[in-house]
Formats: C-alpha cells, sequence, structure tokens
C-alpha cells in the first residue's frame, strides 16, 4: 500500500507534509536561485560580457528604421531584458537566382535588406555554450526573435563571442 | 449526505486529508506565487506611462472599395478579440506591387499590380508604456506585428509598419 487510511506514504510519512516540505525547499530554492544567481544588479560582476550578432533577413526600410541602436531586448515569451543593440550595419538582401539558361546568379531584392544587429548582453561561458543572463542559449545559426519596444522580428545569430575573455 | 461525504467526522477530506492540511497547502501555495511573482516578476510588466501613439499599419492587396470604406475618424478593432486597436487618422494608398524574378537577365524586380493597392492606415490610440512594449487595447503593438482588424465595413490582416510615440 502506498499510501495507508491516514493518508500516510508506505505508513509512515503523511502525503500532505511531504506536500509542504517540497513546497518550502521549492520556495527556498527560487529565493536563493534570485539573489545569488541571476540578479543583475546585484550579480552583474559574476557575468561576463557576451556580444552576439543576429541577422534581420529580407526586411523593409520600415522595419531597418525600427532596429534602434541602443534599444533594449527582451525576452519574447518573459519580457526579462536580454541584453541591448550597440550598432546595426544595413545590407542589400540578396538570393541566388537560377537564370533561364541554367546558370546561377547571385541578385539583389530591390527594397529588401538585411540588417546585420550587435548585441551586448551579460551572460555565461561554459563549455557547453553561451547562455545571456545564465538562461537563454546563444548558439550560431538558431532562430531568435528580436523583440524591442519598437519591434518584434524573427533573426537568426550569426556569431557569439565572450568580450570579457577577448579583453 | 453530499457534505457527510466529503468531510467526514474528524474533519478529513474524503477520509484522508485533513482539511486544516489542505489550508495549510493553498496558503503555502499562494506565498509561493506571491513570491514567485515579487523576485521573478521584474518590472519589466508595469506600465511606466500612458500616452497617444500613432501607427502605421499596412494592409496589401486590396482594391479601391476597400480604401474607400476606411474612414478617418472611425475606429478600428481587433477581429480576432474584439479589442479597441485607435481611431483612423489618415490613410494613404499605393500601386500594390509584388517582387518578381526576372529569370532572363538573373534580376528581382518589383512589378505593379493591375488593379490592386496597398493601403497604409493611420491610426491614433491611447498606449499603456512598459519598458518591452507599447500596449494598445492589451495588444503589443509593434514593428512588424501582425493583426486581423476590421473597421466599418470592412476587415483585413495586416502589418504594423511604423509607430511614433507622441511626447516622447
Amino acid at each position: 500500500m502506498l499510501l495507508d487510511e491516514k493518508g500516510r506514504l508506505f505508513g509512515k510519512i503523511s502525503i500532505i507534509d511531504i506536500g509542504v516540505l517540497l513546497l518550502i525547499v521549492a520556495l527556498l530554492g527560487g529565493v536563493y536561485y534570485k539573489f545569488f544567481m541571476v540578479d543583475k544588479d546585484n550579480n552583474a560582476a559574476k557575468f561576463d560580457t557576451l556580444e552576439y550578432k543576429i541577422l534581420v533577413e529580407e526586411v523593409r526600410h520600415q522595419s531597418v528604421d525600427a532596429i534602434e541602436v541602443g534599444a533594449d531586448i527582451y525576452d519574447v515569451k518573459t519580457d526579462s531584458p536580454m541584453g541591448k543593440i550597440i550598432s546595426k550595419e544595413v545590407l542589400p538582401a540578396t538570393d541566388q537566382l537560377t537564370k533561364a539558361d541554367g546558370t546561377m546568379v547571385i541578385a539583389e531584392k530591390p527594397e529588401r535588406f538585411n540588417v546585420l544587429v550587435t548585441i551586448q548582453v551579460p551572460g555565461v561561458e561554459t563549455e557547453y555554450g553561451y547562455r545571456a543572463h545564465g538562461r537563454l542559449d546563444l548558439n550560431r545559426e538558431s532562430q531568435q526573435v528580436l523583440d524591442t519596444r519598437m519591434i518584434m522580428v524573427e533573426t537568426k545569430i550569426v556569431d557569439v563571442k565572450n568580450l570579457s575573455k577577448a579583453q | 449526505m453530499i457534505g457527510m461525504a466529503l468531510i467526514d467526522g474528524k474533519g478529513r477530506l474524503f477520509g484522508k486529508i485533513n482539511i486544516v492540511d489542505l489550508l495549510i497547502i493553498v496558503l503555502v501555495l499562494s506565498v509561493a506565487v506571491a513570491a514567485y511573482g515579487f523576485f521573478f516578476g521584474g518590472n519589466e510588466k508595469q506600465v511606466l506611462d500612458t500616452a497617444k501613439v500613432v501607427y502605421d499599419f499596412e494592409i496589401t492587396n486590396v482594391n479601391q472599395d476597400f480604401i474607400d470604406a476606411i474612414v478617418p475618424g472611425g475606429p478600428i478593432r481587433d477581429s480576432v478579440r474584439g479589442n479597441d486597436l485607435g481611431r483612423v487618422v489618415g490613410k494613404e494608398s499605393r500601386n500594390a506591387t509584388m517582387l518578381n524574378e526576372d529569370l532572363i537577365n538573373g534580376r528581382y524586380v518589383i512589378a505593379d499590380v493591375p488593379d490592386a493597392y496597398d493601403v497604409v492606415i493611420t491610426i491614433e490610440a491611447d498606449a499603456n508604456i512598459t519598458p518591452a512594449n507599447i500596449i494598445v487595447g492589451g495588444a503589443e503593438v509593434k514593428v512588424g506585428k501582425k493583426f486581423f482588424i476590421k473597421g466599418k465595413g470592412f476587415a483585413n490582416q495586416g502589418f504594423v509598419t511604423k509607430i511614433t510615440l507622441m511626447g516622447q
């Protein structure tokens, strides 16, 4: 019998007591995590400065204008701060095109632009990779939503490095 | 009879869980949720300010009748959620275009679409401003954000293309 008639696990510990204990442990764990692991204001020194580049592809000038240097970036799900835009480079959007004669060319798309955005964020580097604020994985070729107060657009991470180690 | 079956003479729910224990659990759970909100919620969702916002909303490939139905002063709603997204303060239309492949010359060209138009509706609304968002009618308004909107006699989908916060 897993639970006896008194609601005790294996006749020894009350299932309610276990539940309360687990909740208290979870609460204490959360407080520890907040104060000693991820609070950027109090524990920024524990983080390195990560710099990563994202590529916004084939957008129009309205989107280019809405990507503002200096803007804060937020996690699209939680609205947690995820760094700041340091610079942006606007490039013509291009794509491969197979001509009627079978040859291929790289052709420019009129009125479409690629934007290379450089972002800096506190984070950690481990042997497994880079994590912004210790939470968000930054991997080349992975998709990321660029979410500032002004714009939300799908992007691709194209470069990531640890600036603190580079210095 | 139902009450007696639910809680026995010793105050136990279904004869197993003490009702007092249950209340303690609920209390601890509430404290945990409140603590989570306090510690993890951050202030990114806090409304810092309210302001007028003027934003452009582009709908592509519509006909002239659709454009004529958009009247300055008319209300705009989110046609999915029904929320108020502001009022029309202007509109501007141009020929609809498409990005096509010119396979003879190996280039992309922008071609006009006959009898079709792209219209940009300028909408003014009251917005709540948070660090992360500009919120109109409960919805985050951002460049690139897709909405299904409706006005008087028209409905369509489109994208926000420009945002101006008034007085900032």
